[in-house]
């Protein structure tokens, strides 16, 4: 049975705009949610904030006779029980506090947790976007965003404004600094060169057009991930890719590279993405 | 009635297979179109099924096996490893899939992008490309062969996507490469699939546990292959035992092709401080390829 020689050069589903995107947040245990599901949230918008000065409970287990009393409020260095029935000895606080229980083998503690010094509101949500489920450490939302699948990604996900910037202006002295820090940079062609100076730069994500295969196979510690929009070598970019990444820079943007794609957050689906194809051809594959 | 399926990394081939006659019908093969959606697997059920259109909405109902390299994360049942039918056919099955090849550091950087992306976007791979792709699948795949070597005089090499003007420089090529990477001595015929409908059939007789023999009786060898390593530099070859016929001349550092076709059968004799042999030996379409190389000095090929 003789296979069909004609191939599809168009590819259909590189990128799908999607009404219901969902992005998941990990809230650190020390913090306290501020949403609920069915909130809608703008950009800047309080997620969770920052337990500041939190009570922790310390749990001292003694064997003797205890010297504090429930309520008590206690220093570093006061004698908290004493142990031994000839010659006590006593044994003293090592942290300052309020006696919340004895019982017959501990003394509970409650301290001020001092340690974090952050502002109030710490995780803030970068977009427009509806609160879908709330747990104990996670809240996930839901946004509309354009998706680009890409040919290939590597190292842990990330999150940001994204920023175009050509090749030839991604060297050192050169480079618009400020575009960099904190953004998600999107370039014709990843080079040797190109990864240490953004990822030292404060990137967050670097997405290219190509890459050469080996240069991408041998990055195996990301400490910023990478993301490839065509393929491998040296490869044409897709004209009306490019136009929009550079007529919106600054939109926000999450690297997925659990699923190999660039979810861009757009409320609607720009005109020319609609039953968009990506041209393999023009792109400089087959 | 069955329906037989054969999964690659990027061709889904089918057959029907009528049980009570031991007919096949409407062999199928059809690339599996990328559709560059990252959110869902390549193939799921419903997919298939549209591939499958090939078929009336009575034949897709018949009783389903799956047969699959294993090479890609599916979201379809699959009945059989490409292993399991080697081991419940007792027939040697190498099965070239471009989709297996982790390791692509024997191309140059260009081949190797072009290589990538074109398999990434399930596009025709040049001919140039594809053979040293299939030669390292075939080095990847043969060592652990061994065994099922030994148990069968018949290979099949089952593949997909070769031209016909390229046929014969692939088939010379993969036995080449057979005898290259194989660890024991023998003599075996080599029969090609060019569109996986071959391991579909197969994978039915091992279903029904039929006489897979009777799948080659109407099939022609394209290759033979004898590895006698060391033998002495003349093997004689005659067309009765007493072997009065010619002796031919063995390269030791290379492989000798007898121009010997399909239907001749010849007496032959060697002997060597490694194997020994003395029988009747038939040819293929092409000849056979007589490795005499000694295997350990191999290695470098």
């Amino acid at each position: 049975m003789p296979i069909k020689k004609s191939e599809n050069k168009l590819v259909p589903n590189k990128i799908i705009f999607q009404k219901d995107s969902y992005y998941k947040f990990k809230v650190d245990s020390q913090m306290t949610i501020s949403v609920k599901s069915g909130d809608k949230i703008k950009a800047g918008g309080a997620l969770a904030n920052h337990n500041i000065q939190q009570e922790k409970i310390v749990d001292v287990s003694y064997r003797g006779s205890p010297k504090v009393a429930v309520g008590e409020t206690i220093e570093k260095g006061m004698c908290l029980y004493t142990k031994g029935k000839f010659i006590p000895k006593k044994i003293f606080s090592e942290v300052t506090g309020i006696v919340k229980e004895i019982s017959k083998d501990s003394i509970k503690i409650a301290i001020k947790d001092k340690s974090p010094t952050f502002s109030q509101t710490d995780l803030k949500a970068s977009f427009d976007s509806e609160v879908i489920s709330v747990s104990n450490d996670e809240i996930i939302l839901k946004f509309p965003s354009l998706h680009i699948n890409l040919f290939g990604s590597k190292g842990e996900p990330s999150i940001g404004p994204i920023s175009y910037i050509e090749s030839s202006n991604i060297k050192a002295g050169k480079i618009d600094e400020s575009k960099v820090k904190g953004s998600i940079i999107i370039t014709e062609k990843i080079t040797l060169d190109i990864y240490p100076l953004l990822s030292t730069l404060g990137a967050k994500g670097i997405i290219g057009n190509s890459i050469d295969y080996y240069l991408y196979r041998d990055m195996i510690i990301l400490a910023v991930p990478v993301g490839i929009i065509s393929g491998f070598g040296n490869l044409n970019e897709d004209v009306n890719l490019k136009k929009y990444f550079k007529d919106n820079e600054k939109k926000w943007a999450w690297l997925d590279t659990s699923y190999d794609r660039l979810v861009v957050v757009e409320n609607d689906c720009p005109p020319w993405a609609k039953d968009y194809k990506f041209d393999l051809e023009k792109i400089g594959i087959a | 009635m069955l329906l037989s399926i054969f999964l690659g990394s990027n061709f889904v081939s089918s057959v029907i297979f009528d049980e009570d006659k031991k007919q096949f019908q409407k062999e199928n093969t059809i690339k599996i179109p990328f559709n560059g959606d990252n959110l869902h697997p390549i193939l799921t059920l419903k997919k298939l099924d549209e591939l499958l259109a090939f078929y009336s909405d009575k034949e897709k109902e018949y009783p389903r096996i799956v047969t699959s390299t294993y090479c890609q994360q599916l979201n379809i049942k699959v009945d059989y490893s490409v292993n399991d039918i080697i081991e419940k056919s007792k027939i040697t099955i190498i099965p070239i899939d471009a989709g297996c090849i982790t390791d692509v550091s024997f191309l140059s950087e260009n081949e190797s992008a072009n290589f990538l992306n074109l398999r990434r976007y399930h596009l025709n791979i040049p001919y140039k490309i594809r053979r040293m792709v299939d030669v390292r699948e075939i080095a990847n795949l043969v060592p652990n062969l061994s065994g099922s070597l030994i148990d069968s005089q018949k290979v099949l090499l089952s593949t997909v996507n070769i031209d016909k003007k390229d046929i014969d420089e692939y088939v010379d090529l993969c036995t080449r490469a057979v005898s290259n990477f194989c660890l024991i001595t023998g003599n075996w015929h080599f029969y090609f699939d060019f569109d996986y409908i071959l391991i579909c059939k197969i994978s039915a007789y091992v279903k029904y546990e039929l006489d897979i023999w009777e799948l080659f009786e109407s099939l022609k060898p394209l290759s033979s292959l004898i590895i006698a390593p060391q033998v002495n530099s003349i093997i004689e070859i005659g067309d009765n035992e007493k072997l009065k016929g010619e002796k031919i001349e063995l390269d030791k550092d290379k492989i000798t092709k007898i121009d010997m076709k399909v239907d001749d059968k010849k007496n032959v004799e060697w002997k060597s401080s490694k194997s020994k042999f003395k029988g009747i030996i038939t040819g293929s379409e092409t000849g056979i390829l007589v490795d005499t190389r000694d295997r350990n000095a191999n290695k470098k090929i």
